[in-house]
């Protein structure tokens, strides 16, 4: 750059300078602009405002919603732990209790069947009249009372011969639970 | 003496441009915006006002401090803040130029400043010479020129219009030949 032109430049950053201080911004440009940032800081501070309120809102409700739901969930958990454990354990125990109680009788009533067959099953015995009514005596000395209502239901479906007396030897039929079917008059003697 | 180095770097770079606007970005803050403003704003409107009309330069002053209200978040921390507003400025011209299909060369204005000019040569006188001078450039030059006159380097002017930086080397050259034969032929003697 010549000496000239290094003259000339400074000459055009003075007149630079100069114009510049003789055209400055309108007051106004700043107002407006100030007045406008004024705004907006309270639009955000309005909005940030409304920002802290619903999350607080949101947050309350939350808490709420959980608050209400938590004494409910514990509740149907009580509710199901106890239902599950006392409904499991009466069910296993009714069950486990109902079988052994069948289970039981059935097998008494087996006995009890058994300990007639094997102690009446005697085809013989000897008929013999008491004051109590009938009794059948069996070679092991073994005495079965006979009840009325027997004798009578026998007699009814001819099941009793009506001529046997006290002292006959007479055939007996059980079925296979040891009900008494039959009672008739036997030929052969009891040998015991 | 490195304390004092780093609190000198601290209170200098709390009153640079680039960093109110950090603390304003940061803060909203409507005091650093109005520092803001004091240090720039009749740069911004000088330069704006140099490229077009009274009218116009307020109006797009206005936007581009409103932009920097608006978009105070996008300010990249590495930047420079005058660069950063005088790019928004010119973007929001030729935006304007480009809707109102305008050329940035006002010839009524250029007519009125050479019959002004033709009066008298003392200092207003010479004033209106530069003012001719400056305006009679073509948009390109008058920028690139403002620009420099600004203070920005000819990477700073690339960047801002978007331009090679020979490109700029060249219209600055232009520019100042240009306003020099204009205020040699007006008024030699006083430029020399």
């Amino acid at each position: 750059m010549t000496k000239q032109n290094q003259h000339s430049d400074d000459a055009l950053e003075q007149h630079f300078a100069k114009r510049k201080r003789q055209h400055t911004a309108p007051a106004a440009i700043k107002r407006h602009v100030l007045a406008k940032q004024q705004d907006n800081q309270s639009i955000r501070y309005i909005f940030r405002r409304i920002g802290y309120v619903a999350v607080a809102a949101s947050t309350l409700l939350l808490m709420s919603l959980l608050l209400i739901q938590r004494p409910d969930q514990v509740s149907t958990e009580i509710n199901y732990q106890v239902v599950q454990l006392h409904t499991l354990d009466n069910d296993t125990k009714s069950l486990s209790d109902s079988i052994n109680s069948r289970y039981a009788k059935h097998y008494n009533d087996y006995l009890a069947q058994q300990k007639t067959y094997a102690a009446h099953h005697k085809t013989k015995a000897v008929l013999q009249l008491v004051d109590e009514g009938w009794q059948l005596k069996n070679c092991e000395n073994e005495v079965l009372q006979l009840s009325n209502e027997l004798i009578s239901a026998l007699s009814n479906i001819q099941q009793i011969d009506s001529q046997i007396i006290s002292g006959d030897e007479v055939e007996i039929a059980f079925d296979q639970t040891g009900i008494i079917l039959g009672i008739t008059r036997s030929g052969n003697h009891l040998r015991c | 003496m490195s304390f004092a180095l780093t609190l000198k770097t601290r209170l200098f770079d709390r009153t640079t441009n680039e960093s109110l606007m950090l603390r304003y970005a940061h803060s909203g803050d409507r005091a650093l915006l109005s520092k803001l403003y004091d240090t720039c704003g009749n740069d911004l409107y000088h330069f704006v006002l140099t490229l077009s009309d009274p009218t116009l330069a307020k109006d797009i002053c206005q936007k581009t401090w409103l932009k920097v209200i608006e978009k105070k978040h996008l300010y990249q921390r590495s930047g420079q803040f005058k660069a950063w507003l005088f790019t928004l400025a010119r973007n929001q011209l030729i935006d304007e130029f480009r809707r109102n299909k305008h050329n940035g060369d006002d010839i009524e204005q250029l007519v009125d400043l050479e019959q002004n000019i033709e009066f008298s040569l003392d200092d207003e006188g010479v004033s209106a010479v530069f003012d001719y001078a400056l305006l009679s450039l073509a948009f390109e030059q008058r920028e690139a020129f403002c620009l420099q006159q600004e203070g920005f380097t000819l990477q700073d002017i690339a960047s801002i219009t978007h331009s090679p930086i020979e490109t700029i080397k060249s219209r600055l050259r232009y520019a100042k030949d240009n306003m020099r034969k204009v205020l040699n032929k007006h008024c030699g003697e006083q430029n020399d």
